[in-house]
């Protein structure tokens, strides 16, 4: 009776509400802390409050979503909105923060479903494919449902935008997608391509003749410009006199290269090998690195790496993307090299970015679902990028009893995968031997997982080698999603 | 078939359900069936069978006393030494009443969830396998996933907390055995199931009549098999216990304890829904109330076993399982809510053939359950599970069959019915004169529907030879369904 990606989504819905009493992390007291700051103080000191630790740091849009949210959150219990009342985290509070995620996931729901309206004939069955990977992306049960965060509804604004890119409604894709920045700053990753590809396929791309391209070109820029200097404009307003003490809110610099648990990226690497090398050299080292705190954490041996350094590297390793993007030929379907082109600048900004969270692996997994679908050559390459993002989200939740949720949530990843991707025929597209041992090298991981807090001197070692192992899958995958650019352009 | 992605999904959902409240989560004195279960363990552990059922210093019968057949003991002296290995806290003789914590509620929500996939999992596949083996391979695996997420009986085993998995698990195995014609090792099965939980006696006269035709149908000399099996089966089960005549007495008078009353809180059948009109409590003797019980569920039961004597089919069979069962629930002494699980069991396997009504069946009985499970603090479960099989089912069911009219009306009449009486609770307190309206409202609803539905089921399995789902080698076959 309903399309595929609606039946699915009233499934996964019930699951979603299932997970309610599941461990949350501090994220769900720090979006308490922020439904209080927005419900009891005004506009102007929302981003000045620091009672609590946990200080308001999305951009302005998320706080009036927030402001939003703080309403019927009163109403169902007035203590949730209180600002002193630090961790409340009674059945009440629970109940309404989770149910207001998974209501907002409906967003996704509606949106992945208008994506499916946009799918040729030829790939229309896949839908189910899309309903399983993204609707029901293992990845994004941990981080929003388990873990807690609203990336769910995020994800849904950045496929309406990608719809609209489809159907070359420009403007509309680069409000929504303005829109979107301001919801969440950590989609800036994909603010290049975006440019780029905005630049080249619509400001410079023009097949009438009768206006010289200068013009059209000069209109369109200018229309672009507008539309999404006016959203900005519109949704800093308020702030406009405090905006230095936002930039201070949103981009902490001082918090550090790594996480506490390092991102699988380029920097894990780094870190390891600093203390490895300090280890052998130094005869007294006692590395910062290895104490899982939030802060500056500095190499002994190797040299510190500055945020400078991280962006010349990101912008360096993001001209693959870059270059795909800018390409233009409309004969084949530019929307898969736009997609391409997103998800190459968001994973170099994942592995080489300043302070990345492991999180941020769903900026890549989700766009690079709407091209695998499609392409079997792809379904390898997925395979392993779903399955090391997904355990490299493991150490987010710890406790023992959500152990054989994740473990489910990995395994279904894998085998949604393995049977409704498309299938590859020639054996150069199906998951090599190399591959395959790779995979399987992360049973023993999660088993390490499990039993690593029992290692009670050395609980660093599981993570690190969590990390370490999934920084290098996620290197692997990084350079055959290249191969596979050069290959979209070169055809 | 995908049966690894649906036996993961299966599981997924099962622990997630295990996240939520336990009956008698920190209620002292007593508790609630979690606390009973692990009491089970304590005693089964760490006193010898012939003490299980006997009360003594270290086995006060009054504090959740073993109530269930001798299997249950076994199962609980497994558990228990599994829990002695794990921590010997969650055991201890005497001084671990009430006990509660992190790790112990693991622990049991994972006995439960082992004994589940050791022995329902695995009977359903085996009935998938075996026949319904002549399928396409998507509509396989989601009859697999369908008949692996029985909603009410996962929200009374995970959320309450039960072991119902384990006997109706036993007694599905014992209906696969004899579909495939090992009707012996069907008769052990069901044997242990009746030995697990005493409830099974719901399922056994259909067990019984179904044997028995089939003998008249081949040879008398049958008979002596099935009866040698039983009582060997029987034999071996209550040894430890048959040593002398009052001993076996003990178990048996705590297995049924007469005494205990019509009913237990507010339950659909049909003694309590008249309850609320006439006074037939204080109106009749205990006594009477037994034999009118008894008397009204033998003649109810009469039409649906010797249609079954007569034509002992396998598909005639687990019609009249859910016939009995249902008749059990409305009609017979000391019902519980949970017991309508004994008629969910066969509703759910039966939904491959008769995907709209048993669809139905099976909400109306997850939702006769909600004033139990919000008690619990469940609701949120006890909803999203429901609309979840319900959902499932309706969307991938439903295109093989025609339905009438009207049946589509009252259909949508009584799903609008069911969401209202499930809202109001949640949002409105009863009046102070009448505490119990809701579940009163609750229990007087779904006994209309389970009536109409007994109706019902009697009539598919009268008219059920004019359908052809067995083929020429006894497997099952899932034609498309003109009208219902």
């Amino acid at each position: 009776m309903y399309s595929t990606v609606i039946t699915t989504g009233v499934v996964i819905t019930c699951i979603k509400l299932l997970l309610m009493p599941a461990y949350h992390s501090t994220d769900f007291e720090v979006h308490r802390n922020w439904l209080a700051i927005t419900s009891s103080l005004p506009l102007e000191e929302w981003y000045y409050n620091n009672d609590s630790i946990w200080t308001l740091d999305y951009p302005p849009l998320f706080a009036y979503f927030e402001f939003l949210l703080s309403k019927p959150a009163t109403m169902v219990d007035p203590n949730i909105t209180r600002l002193d009342n630090h961790e409340y985290a009674n059945d009440n509070c629970v109940t309404f923060q989770r149910i207001s995620v998974v209501a907002s996931d409906l967003i996704l729901i509606i949106a992945t479903d208008y994506y499916v309206s946009t799918l040729t004939d030829r790939v229309k069955h896949r839908s189910i494919a899309l309903a399983l990977l993204i609707v029901c992306n293992s990845g994004l049960l941990i981080v929003d449902h388990i873990h807690f965060q609203y990336n769910g509804m995020l994800f849904g604004i950045l496929i309406f935008s990608l719809v609209a890119m489809k159907r070359e409604w420009f403007i509309t894709a680069a409000a929504l997608f303005t829109i979107l920045l301001f919801f969440k700053h950590i989609f800036v990753y994909f603010a290049f391509a975006y440019f780029i590809y905005l630049l080249t396929h619509y400001c410079l791309y023009t097949s009438h003749t009768r206006h010289s391209l200068v013009t059209i070109a000069t209109l369109r820029f200018i229309a672009l410009s507008l539309t999404v200097l006016s959203i900005s404009f519109v949704s800093l307003l308020p702030f406009i006199s405090q905006l230095s003490q936002l930039l201070s809110r949103l981009f902490p610099f001082r918090r550090g290269l790594t996480h506490a648990y390092w991102a699988p990226n380029a920097w894990a690497l780094y870190n390891t090998a600093d203390i490895i090398l300090s280890k052998l050299f130094i005869s007294n080292s006692n590395s910062s690195l290895t104490r899982g705190l939030v802060g500056d954490g500095t190499h002994t041996f190797l040299p510190s790496v500055t945020p400078l350094a991280t962006l010349v590297c990101t912008l360096v390793s993001m001209l693959p993307g870059m270059l795909i993007g800018m390409r233009v030929n409309r004969v084949d379907n530019p929307f898969v090299r736009f997609v391409t082109s997103l998800t190459l600048c968001g994973f170099s900004s994942f592995l080489f970015g300043w302070h990345v969270h492991e999180k941020a692996i769903l900026l890549v997994i989700i766009p690079f679902t709407l091209i695998a679908i499609e392409h079997p050559s792809l379904t390898p390459i997925y395979t392993l990028l779903s399955a090391v993002g997904v355990f490299s989200l493991f150490p987010l939740v710890i406790q023992l009893r959500e152990i054989p949720i994740k473990i489910c949530l990995f395994l279904l990843n894998i085998s949604f995968c393995h049977i409704f991707l498309p299938k590859c025929v020639a054996k150069a597209n199906q998951l090599s031997l190399l591959e395959l041992c790779y995979l399987s090298g992360l049973l023993p991981l999660i088993c390490l997982d499990i039993f690593g807090g029992y290692l009670a001197t050395y609980q660093f070692i599981p993570l690190m080698m969590t990390s370490l192992y999934c920084a290098v899958g996620n290197f692997y995958v990084y350079f055959k999603i290249c191969l596979f650019a050069i290959q979209l352009c070169t055809s | 078939m995908h049966t690894f992605p649906v036996i993961i999904f299966a599981v997924l959902v099962r622990w997630c359900l295990s996240l939520w409240k336990y009956s008698g989560e920190a209620i002292p004195p007593m508790f609630g069936d979690f606390e009973a279960q692990r009491h089970w363990m304590e005693i089964c552990y760490h006193l010898p069978p012939s003490q299980w059922y006997a009360n003594s210093t270290s086995n006060n019968l009054l504090y959740w006393g073993l109530d269930y057949p001798p299997l249950t003991g076994y199962h609980s002296y497994v558990c228990g030494a599994v829990a002695q290995l794990i921590d010997s806290q969650f055991i201890a003789l005497n001084t671990s009443h009430g006990f509660e914590s992190y790790n112990l509620k693991l622990f049991m929500r994972a006995t439960v969830l082992t004994s589940d996939i050791l022995i329902y999992f695995s009977s359903t596949f085996l009935y998938v396998r075996t026949l319904l083996s002549r399928h396409p391979t998507t509509q396989r695996s989601l009859f697999f996933a369908l008949l692996l997420l029985p909603s009410a009986i996962l929200l009374i085993d995970y959320c309450h907390f039960q072991f119902n998995t384990v006997s109706l698990g036993l007694a599905l195995l014992a209906y696969t055995m004899l579909a495939n014609s090992y009707d012996v090792i069907g008769c052990i099965f069901f044997s242990l199931s009746l030995n697990y939980k005493q409830m099974e006696i719901y399922h056994a006269l259909p067990f019984f009549c179904y044997l028995l035709g089939r003998a008249f149908k081949t040879r008398y000399e049958y008979i002596v098999f099935y009866a040698i099996s039983v009582i060997v089966t029987f034999v071996v089960i209550w040894y430890p216990f048959l040593d002398t005549t009052s001993s076996a007495v003990q178990v048996l008078k705590r297995i049924f304890p007469i005494e205990r009353g019509l009913f237990e809180d507010k339950v659909a059948s049909v003694w309590c829904v008249l309850d609320i009109i006439i006074k037939i409590r204080v109106l009749f003797s205990q006594k009477y109330l037994v034999y009118v019980c008894f008397v009204s569920t033998i003649i109810a039961l009469l039409p649906s076993c010797i249609h079954l004597i007569r034509k002992p089919t396998i598909h005639n069979l687990m019609l009249s399982l859910a016939n009995s069962s249902l008749t059990f629930f409305l009609f017979s002494f000391h019902v519980h809510e949970k017991s309508i699980l004994l008629a969910v069991l066969p509703a759910t396997f039966l939904l491959p053939f008769y995907p709209y009504v048993m669809n139905w069946f099976i909400a109306i009985a997850s939702f006769s359950l909600f004033p139990l499970l919000q008690r619990e603090g469940n609701i949120i479960p006890a909803l999203s599970m429901t609309i979840m099989f319900y959902h499932i089912a309706n969307e991938f069911l439903f295109k093989t069959s025609v339905i009438s009219l009207p049946m589509k009306h009252t259909h949508i009449l009584s799903m609008i019915g069911c969401m209202i009486l499930s809202v109001l609770p949640l949002v409105q307190q009863p009046p102070t004169h009448l505490p119990d309206l809701w579940a009163v409202l609750n229990a007087g609803y779904c006994c209309v529907h389970f009536c109409g539905f007994l109706y019902y089921f009697h009539y598919l399995q009268f008219t059920s030879h004019r359908k052809k789902f067995i083929d020429t080698k006894g497997a099952l076959i899932l034609k498309p369904i003109k009208t219902e």
